[in-house]
């Protein structure tokens, strides 16, 4: 526990060392002198080309790849394959050991056949990895605009330097940390650094301690979505922001996967059962009387009739193919073994932006005439004749129309798409109402041409507002000036209301009920933004007014508004509230989540109340007392639901942080940093939880990689946050993990029918050996025989219970409890093993002793012939008939009771396989509706066939052609399969907690 | 849950010692835990009401499994023929892809059983000698004698064999073993259904065969497996039913074919014929091929078909 504590500490060092820099703390003379640069001639080539020497290229080390070889080999010697590398040695081994002392021998190939299966699964889930793998193409950028020796000029941007003087043009991909010289209405998308939804204003002035709030600072990685500016390159490739959180990202390490700790369970059991059954028989042999390497040879040989060498590539191919059934849903799924983990997550960790929303600004509200509407279509078609006739929503409509700088980008094919999917230019926001409007009246463009802009003042973040002059189309004659900006500041300048067709006052009554309005909208979690009008009139302000802007003034010194017409005594038309909004699927998901007893914590970047707007709107947070009630509940153990920021989370130390989420069913954490992501991952942790972590950004990185399982967006996700997931959801869409989770769920589910399957064909294949062994009669099964039904017939089946449909609503019931359900459980074992392997066993014993007596050895003579039998120099083996048999005569007669054993075992395995597809229901409520499955049943049976019936192929597997009446003779035992099966699914079902239940249900 | 925060730091190799200590006293102890838990009084997760009660259940289970596969098993039985077996011949895995149906030959003395080696080895020494081997020859002797106390039973039937002339192969004469010139007895396997054609003989025939031309029986000859085997063989005496040869032994075909036993009693006696090898060479193994020759007799020298290879070892001149 202190180690942990101290790595954690350690770790948390190293990521605070991230905001280690004060280049926006001095003064701009200050780094320039410090990076020995002007902003007029910027560095000298020779000088950058020093520095590139210095500190290496401008771009991100690739995250540190695992050799091809090394992951190569991972799957070629990894878990199962290690444990069937041992059994093809052992094998090896018994076959030298028996080429010096027997001259029969059992063994000659199987090594070799071990060997290449191993090798040819290996290979095959180092395919399936590299295929996942392929799809992560880092993508490159195009060209940086820097100034060296007084002029500017196009580099590529990895030869970029510290000190360089950059020029960066809106919709450029910000090169290199910044900081900013000049900045013309530069606003800087920092969703990938921070989670924050809304573009970020930046300018020169500093702000904030912390360089992700401050303005002066924009950071490699990030886009500039509006404006320009100039900026000294304060930090290049790793060293920057985003690098090192790749790095970090680099190098954290996670546990193994749920399902690769249940499989070395499972492969510790087998293993511990087959080497305690193997030094047990080796013992007893060595009392019987047989040689020691007689016993050592038989040692060999049970442990590799119980190693099911199948079983690596079943479960290799089982996640394959629920792989590829989730990447038909638009779920990558670049780790296969994360599949099943998705089914085990307890937890997810759902970051808001991009993944619960839209990640587009939309328009949510409208406030006029006193009322509040909502947006959406269905809400303005059912008001339609409200709003025909309002002249408040008209003025209002028009104000939004034209006082906007969006544009739709200009070509055919984008203006024919829907409107919600077409291109635009320009603020987040604007670009919202500019939708909208589209979408209500049908053309805005029409609208801007029928009343042509005179002038217009930008918006800054200074001023928080922007307006324009317009001469309008609808034979007024006076100028009309339109405003939009920040309820507060637009306050300021109104005068009147207008409300319901008259312009009245706006007195202390109606700034009550504006207040109203904007505290409702804004506690929804919306950006509030207010309108207002003013008809110019006509004797001050003629038809050819030259109206004074100073727009270039006025960015130089914000605070200078010195124009040549009033901006004050205004009108105010109403309020429009945007929101970032859910994805149409999130409550959805949300619920079945719920109901699946996962529990979504929000963690995002985003400020509180969006945060918990969007928690609330998705079914995250259930509680309807107001956010600042669930602000305070973070130390509150009995709270069902609370919301904490940042910062007081960076108050918690570690008993508080594991109460916080243990004793809290639902948590928005909002401004969280990315060390913190990673803090809550690591408490889930900590607390036995499996953490599923969804993100798009490069501050999630940490955190999806940390988690049992990352999930990043296809479309919205940053490259970084890309290698670090393990599953990547190509639609970005949240319900896409539900499908996940319930494909993770089955295949757990398939997994263990699937194992119960293989492993019941284990006591068939050992029990011969022991009665060879005890009971010295000829041997009834042999090596290649085993080999037969584990690569061969065994295979299809088993993989076709991965098709097998869920038993029950998976999705009702809570998570697999990783420290008590395990994949193979010694219920399973017990039942596989002594039940149905027994059956199985009993059936092939069958078999051969009528194979033995209709050829005529009846069963009190193969006792204790074993010596006789096997030995070369006996030439006349009588029989119970007289008849005598030369060596190779009654070879030919094991050969055949092998391949009636096999066949045996084979049609057994009919009913296994049928029993094996539902644990619980009877075979008549699963039905037969999997239709591999029954495919399977069919192959196996073709298989069989041909292998005992194909000259060469039977001479090749010593095999012999069967008598026709010998393949009925296990039906018997077949059908005693079938019914024992479901009268113990009857009384499981029957009278659950009975003996049977608690000892037979796996 | 382990947490592996930060793997690149670098642990001393003691931290790393005490780590795999400490997890392997914890691993030791949960094991321990789980083969007994003294609270709970649980042997391997199971206290002893519930290891009473599965073995309850798999004794249940067992006995009727165990006694649905005796009363299957048994119903069976009753149906299978009493004196032959249901397939015989062609049907029966006596015939198969790699053997025709086709009789092998055995010889007696056979005692010593052997995994590795294909051949039996029949090895003499002198009394003199001080090695153990004189057992051997008790050992030979009382193998022909329990062989031969088959034929001695009083009933007439016309399918009785007997050879009126033995020569020196009989058991006062120690089969001639203790002289140096042991008698092999040869046989046919005994296969029902199975009755040798004598071969018609052609003109160039480059078989062994050839110096038995004119036997109506069927022949049996042995030689040595090499040239150099053939040299230190010696002299050979055949002693068949109808007549001693140094050339080659015959066995009648009347004998034939075998029909399985008599109300599961055996009441045939299988036509033989002894071989007596008079002055082999001492101190060399001799391996030797012994053949019998028909036309529906199939030959092959690996599976012993038609055919039988043993060696010989004569440890002193006598």
């Amino acid at each position: 526990m202190f180690r942990e504590k101290l790595k954690t500490r350690k770790h948390l060092e190293a990521l605070k060392h991230e905001i280690d820099l004060d280049e926006h703390k001095v003064s701009i003379n200050e780094v320039y002198r410090r990076y020995g640069t002007s902003p007029a001639m910027g560095l000298s080539d020779e000088r950058a080309a020093v520095l590139l020497e210095r500190d290496g290229p401008n771009d991100l080390t690739p995250m540190r790849k695992i050799p091809e070889i090394v992951r190569l080999a991972k799957n070629m010697f990894g878990g199962f394959a290690i444990l069937l590398w041992i059994g093809a040695f052992l094998c090896f081994t018994a076959h030298f050991l028996e080429f010096y002392t027997l001259d029969d021998l059992q063994y000659d190939n199987v090594w070799i056949a071990l060997a290449s299966v191993i090798i040819i699964t290996g290979f095959f889930s180092y395919y399936q990895q590299a295929k996942s793998s392929k799809i992560m193409e880092s993508f490159k950028y195009l060209q940086a605009c820097v100034v060296r020796h007084g002029r500017s000029r196009n580099i590529n941007p990895e030869k970029i330097v510290i000190g360089d003087i950059l020029e960066i043009r809106r919709g450029d991909r910000i090169p290199a940390d910044i900081r900013i010289i000049r900045a013309h209405g530069l606003k800087v998308d920092n969703s990938s650094l921070t989670g924050e939804s809304e573009p970020q204003a930046r300018g020169i002035e500093y702000t904030n301690d912390d360089p992700l709030e401050t303005r002066n600072l924009a950071f490699f990685g990030t886009f500039a979505v509006e404006g320009s500016c100039i900026g000294v390159v304060i930090r290049t490739g790793d060293k920057t922001f985003i690098g090192r959180i790749a790095n970090l990202t680099a190098g954290i390490e996670r546990g193994n996967t749920p399902i690769a700790i249940e499989i070395n369970h499972f492969i510790r059991i087998i293993t511990i059962i087959a080497i305690v059954v193997g030094l047990l028989f080796c013992i007893c042999s060595l009392f019987l009387g047989y040689t020691y390497i007689e016993a050592v040879v038989f040692l060999i040989s049970i442990i590799v009739a119980q190693v099911p060498e199948g079983l690596l590539a079943t479960v290799t191919v089982c996640l394959t193919l629920t792989a590829q059934r989730m990447a038909r849903k638009n779920c990558l799924v670049k780790n296969l073994e994360a599949i099943e983990t998705l089914g085990s997550t307890t937890v997810i960790c759902a970051d808001k932006t991009g993944t619960l929303t839209q990640n587009q600004m939309t328009v949510a509200h409208f406030w006029f005439d006193n009322h509040i509407i909502a947006s959406d279509i269905d809400a303005f078609q059912s008001q339609s004749n409200y709003l025909k006739f309002s002249h408040c929503w008209n003025a209002l409509g028009r104000c939004a129309m034209l006082c906007n700088t969006a544009i739709f980008k200009d070509d055919s094919l984008n203006l024919s798409k829907p409107i919600v999917h077409r291109q635009c230019e320009g603020d987040a926001s604007e670009i919202a109402i500019l939708k909208c409007m589209e979408a209500i009246t049908g053309n805005v463009a029409l609208f801007r041409s029928k009343n042509p802009k005179i002038c217009e003042v930008q918006f800054a973040s200074s001023n928080r507002y922007q307006l324009s002059i317009h001469s309008t189309g609808d034979h007024d004659e006076r100028y009309l000036l339109v405003m939009k900006g920040a309820p507060e500041k637009i306050l300021k300048n109104c005068s009147t209301i207008y409300v319901d067709g008259c312009e009245i006052e706006f007195n202390t009554y109606w700034k009550k009920q504006y207040e109203k309005a904007f505290n409702e909208l804004s506690n929804l979690g919306e950006r509030v933004l207010a309108f207002a009008d003013y008809r110019l009139p006509l004797n001050k302000y003629p038809r050819d007014y030259q109206f004074d802007c100073d727009t270039i003034n006025f960015h130089v010194n914000p605070y200078y508004e010195n124009f040549n017409f009033p901006t004050t005594g205004l009108r105010f038309l109403g309020l429009i509230s945007l929101i970032d909004p859910p994805r149409v699927n999130v409550a959805e998901a949300v619920r079945k989540c719920r109901s699946a007893g996962i529990r979504l914590l929000m963690v995002t970047g985003d400020h509180p109340l969006t945060a918990a707007a969007i928690a609330r709107a998705t079914g995250i947070i259930t509680d309807h007392n107001s956010t600042d009630v669930l602000l305070k509940n973070a130390y509150d153990n009995n709270a069902r639901s609370c919301v904490i920021h940042g910062n007081t989370l960076k108050t918690m130390n570690k008993q508080q942080l594991d109460n916080l989420i243990k004793y809290h069913q639902e948590i928005v954490f909002a401004r969280t940093s990315p060390q913190q992501k990673l803090i809550i991952v690591e408490t889930c942790q900590r607390l036995g939880e499996i953490v599923a972590v969804t993100g798009d950004g490069v501050n999630d990185a940490p955190a999806l990689k940390k988690a049992d399982i990352g999930i990043a967006m296809g479309i919205t996700g940053s490259d970084v946050s890309k290698q670090a997931s393990d599953i990547i959801l190509l639609d970005d869409n949240f319900a896409s993990i539900i499908t996940g989770i319930e494909e993770g769920r089955l295949i757990f589910d398939n997994l263990k029918k699937s194992i119960c399957y293989t492993l019941s064909s284990k006591i068939p294949e050992l029990a011969p050996f022991l009665f060879y062994m005890i009971f010295q009669i000829p041997l009834p099964l042999g090596t290649i025989a085993i080999l037969c039904i584990d690569l061969g017939t065994d295979m299809l089946p088993a993989i076709s219970l991965a098709y097998e449909r869920a038993e029950s609503d998976i999705m009702k019931r809570p998570p697999r409890d990783a420290k008590r359900e395990h994949l193979a459980t010694d219920r399973l074992i017990s039942m596989s093993y002594g039940q149905l392997g027994m059956i199985q066993a009993g059936g092939g014993f069958f078999v051969y002793t009528v194979v033995m007596a209709e050829n005529g050895f009846l069963p009190s003579r193969l006792f204790g012939l074993r010596k006789s039998w096997d030995s070369r120099s006996i030439n006349d083996l009588e029989d119970s008939y007289g008849q005598e048999w030369t060596y190779y005569q009654r070879k030919a007669l094991e050969d055949t009771c092998h391949t009636a054993f096999f066949v045996t075992v084979v049609i057994v395995q009919w009913t296994v396989l049928l029993c094996c597809k539902s644990r619980r229901n009877s075979l008549f409520r699963q039905g037969m509706a999997n239709q591999v499955l029954n495919m399977s049943i069919v192959f196996e049976t073709v298989l069989a066939i041909l292998i005992s019936y194909t000259p060469y192929i039977n001479r090749g597997l010593m095999m012999y052609p069967l008598k026709l009446h010998w393949w009925f003779l296990p039906l018997p035992f077949t059908l005693l399969v079938l019914i024992y099966d479901e009268w113990r699914k009857w009384m499981i079902r029957k009278f659950p907690g009975s003996i049977i239940d608690q000892e037979t249900s796996y | 849950m382990h947490l592996k925060t930060n793997s690149k730091r670098r642990r001393s190799i003691g931290e790393r010692c005490r780590d795999f200590w400490s997890t392997l006293h914890k691993k030791s102890h949960s094991l321990g835990n789980f083969i007994y838990n003294k609270e709970h009084h649980e042997l391997f997760g199971r206290d002893g009401k519930r290891w009473s009660k599965l073995a309850a259940f798999y004794f249940c289970f067992y006995v009727v499994l165990g006694g649905m596969f005796c009363l299957y098993l048994s119903i069976f039985m009753i149906f299978l023929p009493i004196n032959q077996p249901r397939y015989i011949g062609k049907d029966s895995q006596l015939t198969s892809r790699s053997n025709p149906f086709s009789p092998g030959l055995s010889i007696r003395p056979q005692v010593r059983l052997t995994l590795k080696d294909p051949l039996a080895l029949i090895w003499l020494s002198s009394s003199d000698e001080k090695y153990p081997m004189n057992d051997n020859i008790e050992m030979y002797t009382k193998n022909l004698d329990d062989f031969l106390n088959n034929y001695n039973t009083n009933a007439q039937n016309s399918k009785n064999f007997t050879i009126h002339d033995v020569g020196d192969c009989n058991s006062n004469n120690h089969y001639g073993y203790t002289d140096g010139k042991p008698c092999i007895l040869i046989k046919i396997n005994k296969l029902i259904g199975f009755i040798p054609e004598v071969r018609k003989i052609h003109a160039n025939n480059r078989h062994d065969d050839s110096e038995c031309i004119g036997i109506s029986n069927i022949p049996v000859r042995c030689m040595g497996e090499n040239p150099f085997d053939q040299d230190m063989i010696g002299k050979i005496q055949y002693y068949s039913e109808s007549e001693s040869s140094d050339v080659c032994g015959s066995i009648d075909i009347k004998h034939f074919p075998y029909n399985g036993k008599d109300d599961r009693n055996n009441v045939y006696q299988t036509p033989y014929v002894w071989i007596q090898f008079r002055n082999i060479t001492p101190h060399v193994l001799i391996s030797v091929e012994c053949r019998i020759f028909g036309a529906n007799i199939f030959y092959d020298k690996i599976a012993q078909l038609g055919s039988i290879r043993f060696q010989l070892y004569l440890n002193k001149k006598i």
